[in-house]
């Protein structure tokens, strides 16, 4: 007689791995659904009292649950994509210059904001932890003969120690450090850490425990991005602290408002508007101008922010995205540059109109959104008032020039010296801005006058990889540059939007890469990736045969589920971040061909063209 | 920038070797030997360039450093090669063995270098790049392409010329070409041959032909980069295999002059 079978079907899913690895996913389980256990009850009894605490916070308590979807619920995502830390008296909790992928609520106590800038040898920075030399002789002698060989899927997290959360590092001799340092006092209920989280961008401060047993609990970006998306008070609540909190520090950022008084920079904060062009998940318009044909049909698709000749009317902050920066050329236009996160535009205009009030200077420049821009506007009134007279003469001086410079070449504070954008050419600038390479951090070039097509980089990055590689030598060329098929470890990695677990992420150090561990083969990063960089790969056991998701039937009997596919992961260059001697691939290369860039600093860019 | 320091490194070298090699013979010491051990020290440094790419993640230098020591100490081997045999051409059976082998892995080191400068230029300017490994299936459809133009032509059109040129002349250059072919037979004759072939056969060709005469026009360009490519990859890619294992011959050689050196002199 046949057994009857009520399979259990085991899959990588989001939920799989809580943020917090003391949370059983059993045990979330039963809290969700109200149930009560009694190995556990003490347990479950707990984490109920700390959900009513995190959900009567200031923070939480307007969120309505009821608009959160089924399979979504406001307790999961307080129970999978949150944690909570406790932390002693002067414990670091987040340093400046660090990558933040998560926000944090105080629970209990107070922390400490840290205005002015601490040296990094007391932050405790440690760098992420490289493969010493036994490992690297381990990696020589290993002969890997089978793609993809992992641990089987079932049992990954029992392997992986490096998501629990150590000891907090502490800032040593505290009282003494911070005495004289300018700081600010968070107190219980309030929440910090989501500017960087949602902006992908760099802590701007570091925050520590003012008290001992300061309890915070620390949400995931997933978890962020659930809650912006199904509470809208919540997400009010996360907008009206930027213009408190992280405005101030971007605007600071800019010399010639960091010497304005603290009156002059608050009437700044007030009076700045916002302004969004394009879309913040840009994959969508970035495929439409891949497919135009013309060059001014691609322009048309990139959401216009200023026209030349348009007057002027406030300057302009970049505080996220890309800037394409053209000018008029017989009957096209001509890209001229890029302005990325905290530079500007129309600071000279407005300054030659403030001192030659009969004589109206429009704008030189055509400005338009790649993908997706967030700027600041200062209105014109504003810069008149505060910022124009408080200009050095040194700065009066180069924007003064400005005007009849404008005349004569296309060039300008904050764009490319001449001879650069000479070597570089409008070609290459063209072809960087619509391929959208000037989004990365670590973008792979390689010079076709000297790459001899040996394929050592490709070896030596499979050899790093225990024989996978995480780039294809192929990709797109303009002159004889072309632009590799390698993650860019984009500024604005759009792949991390959609990753339910949170698997891919930005280390301290600021590459993007893949906890292996939380992948669930989902291949969202991958099909949001706008340069097909990020490759779905059928995991291998050790014999060398492909893992298959398991079922368990009423006997505990399990077995592979053949007919569900082979699980998969997700995988792409990690900048061999564990390895002492950094990228293989560049490191390989025997002509000096391939180099990787940070696009931000076009710079060196043109300096290796130019060699 | 770079070119001028090492060359002038590898100069200054060059002379210190020489007057160490003058002051040596002078003083009636055995040169032979002392220039010999250099020698064979240069060679094995030259050699572990090769053990550095199987070790990618070890912290040693970048390729490219080991690269620029290899090519001017390589440069710097054959005039301590010349210092070494007094600018003699050996007599004995192992000694011409040994400078046979090094006459290869030298010439071998210096085309090499040659071409992995000269070809990478030639292959940028010369249409899209291809990774090596696609190039045979490229040049399987390119085929395909160019015989169903021709024979849709004809289907269309009822005339036979371009079928006709295309099995009497045009056939061959569309086949896989070898490297040695390509390189000795002038590339660019080729190419200008199964021109010259089309526009002949264009000759007796219908209005309605004509476009597809300028297809194939295209088709032979594509042909040559496609050419071009794979002759060039190929010649980059299997120079090694005469520089390496012609090196690895010539230290085994050069061990075993180097112990009856070495316990010739010792003896004397």
């Amino acid at each position: 007689m046949p057994v009857e079978t009520e399979p259990s079907l085991f899959r990588p899913q989001r939920w799989d791995s809580p943020f917090d690895s003391k949370l059983s996913t059993a045990t979330i389980a039963h809290v969700l659904a109200g149930e009560t256990n009694e190995a556990s009850d003490e347990a479950v009894a707990k984490i109920r009292e700390n959900l009513t605490r995190v959900r009567s916070t200031p923070v939480f308590e307007k969120v309505d649950p009821e608009r959160f979807p089924n399979h979504l619920p406001l307790d999961g995502i307080l129970l999978n994509d949150c944690r909570l830390l406790t932390l002693p008296k002067d414990g670091i909790i987040v340093r400046e210059g660090d990558y933040g992928n998560s926000a944090f609520v105080i629970l209990s106590g107070t922390a400490r904001l840290v205005l002015d800038n601490l040296p990094k040898n007391l932050l405790g920075r440690n760098q992420h932890e490289k493969r010493g030399p036994m490992a690297m002789i381990r990696q020589a002698l290993h002969r890997a003969d089978i793609p993809e060989r992992r641990v089987h899927h079932t049992r990954r997290f029992e392997d992986d120690t490096s998501r629990d959360v150590g000891a907090s590092v502490l800032l040593q001799d505290a009282p003494r450090v911070l005495n004289g340092l300018k700081t600010l006092d968070i107190q219980a209920g309030e929440m910090f850490g989501e500017i960087a989280a949602l902006g992908r961008s760099p802590r701007t401060a570091t925050i520590l425990a003012a008290e001992e047993g300061t309890e915070i609990l620390e949400i995931r970006w997933q978890g962020l991005r659930d809650l912006m998306n199904f509470a809208p008070d919540f997400k009010e609540y996360v907008e009206d602290r930027f213009r408190r909190f992280g405005l101030s520090s971007l605007l600071t950022s800019l010399d010639f408002i960091k010497r304005l008084s603290e009156e002059d920079i608050s009437e700044l904060v007030a009076g700045t508007r916002f302004e969004r062009h394009g879309r913040f998940d840009w994959y969508g318009s970035y495929q439409k101008i891949l497919s135009a044909t013309d060059a001014s049909e691609k322009l048309r698709n990139e959401p216009m922010i200023l026209r030349e000749s348009e007057y002027i009317n406030g300057l302009m902050i970049v505080r996220g995205g890309f800037v394409r920066v053209s000018r008029k050329h017989h009957k096209g236009e001509t890209t001229i540059s890029y302005l990325g996160k905290g530079q500007i535009y129309g600071l000279g205009e407005l300054y030659h109109n403030h001192k030659n009030l009969g004589d109206i200077l429009p704008a030189q420049h055509t400005l338009r959104a790649i993908g997706y821009v967030d700027l600041l506007m200062i209105p014109t009134s504003l810069v008149e008032k505060l910022i124009i007279p408080q200009l050095t003469p040194d700065e009066i001086a180069m924007l003064a020039k400005l005007p009849e410079e404008e005349t004569k070449k296309p060039a300008r504070v904050n764009f490319l010296p001449d001879k650069a954008r000479d070597r570089l050419g409008p070609g290459i600038m063209e072809f960087l801005m619509d391929k959208r390479t000037i989004n990365g951090s670590a973008a792979m070039l390689i010079d076709l006058d000297r790459c001899t097509r040996c394929d050592d980089c490709v070896r030596a990055c499979s050899s790093t990889h225990e024989g996978n590689p995480r780039f294809i030598r192929y990709g797109d060329t303009e002159n004889n540059i072309q632009v590799t098929q390698a993650c860019l470890h984009c500024h604005d990695p759009i792949c991390m939007i959609p990753c339910p677990t949170g698997a891919i992420h930005r280390e301290d150090s600021g590459e993007v890469v893949i906890n292996d561990s939380t992948c669930i083969g989902c291949s969202a990063c991958a099909d949001n990736c706008p340069y097909d960089n990020i490759q779905m790969v059928d995991i291998r056991d050790k014999n060398g045969l492909p893992q298959f998701p398991t079922q368990t039937d009423v006997k505990g009997v399990t077995s592979d589920l053949t007919s569900a596919g082979v699980v998969k992961r997700a995988t792409k260059c990690d900048l061999c971040h564990d390895q002492l001697a950094g990228p293989a691939c560049v490191r390989a290369c025997p002509h000096d061909a391939l180099q990787r860039f940070d696009m931000q600093n076009i710079n060196s860019l043109a300096k290796w063209l130019s060699r | 920038m770079r070119r001028i320091t090492n060359t002038a490194l590898t100069v200054v070298a060059a002379i210190a070797l020489t007057f160490i090699w003058k002051a040596l013979t002078v003083s009636l010491r055995p040169h032979a030997f002392y220039t010999g051990l250099v020698l064979l020290g240069f060679v094995l440094l030259l050699t572990l360039f090769n053990a550095r790419k199987k070790l990618p993640f070890l912290p040693l230098l970048k390729a490219s450093h080991w690269l620029q020591f290899h090519i001017y100490a390589g440069l710097l081997s054959i005039f301590l090669y010349g210092l070494h045999t007094d600018f003699r051409i050996p007599t004995g059976n192992l000694e011409i063995a040994l400078a046979l082998l090094f006459a290869v892995v030298s010439l071998s080191g210096v085309v090499g270098l040659f071409i992995s400068r000269y070809l990478p230029r030639l292959m940028a300017r010369s249409g899209e790049p291809l990774t090596f490994e696609q190039i045979p299936a490229f040049e399987t459809r390119l085929r395909r392409e160019v015989e169903d133009l021709i024979e849709i032509t004809e289907k269309k059109t009822g005339a036979s010329a371009l079928s006709d040129a295309y099995i009497n002349q045009l056939s061959g250059y569309f086949q896989p070409r070898s490297v040695v072919r390509f390189f000795l037979g002038n590339p660019n004759r080729f190419r200008a041959r199964a021109m010259a072939d089309l526009e002949n056969s264009a000759r007796y060709t219908s209005e309605d032909e004509r476009s597809a005469v300028e297809e194939l026009k295209g088709f032979i360009d594509t042909k040559y980069n496609l050419d071009l490519q794979k002759c060039s990859q190929t010649l980059l890619r299997y120079w090694l295999f005469i520089h390496i294992p012609f090196t690895y011959s010539m230290l085994v050689v050069a061990l075993t002059h180097a112990w009856i050196a070495f316990n010739y002199t010792a003896s004397r």
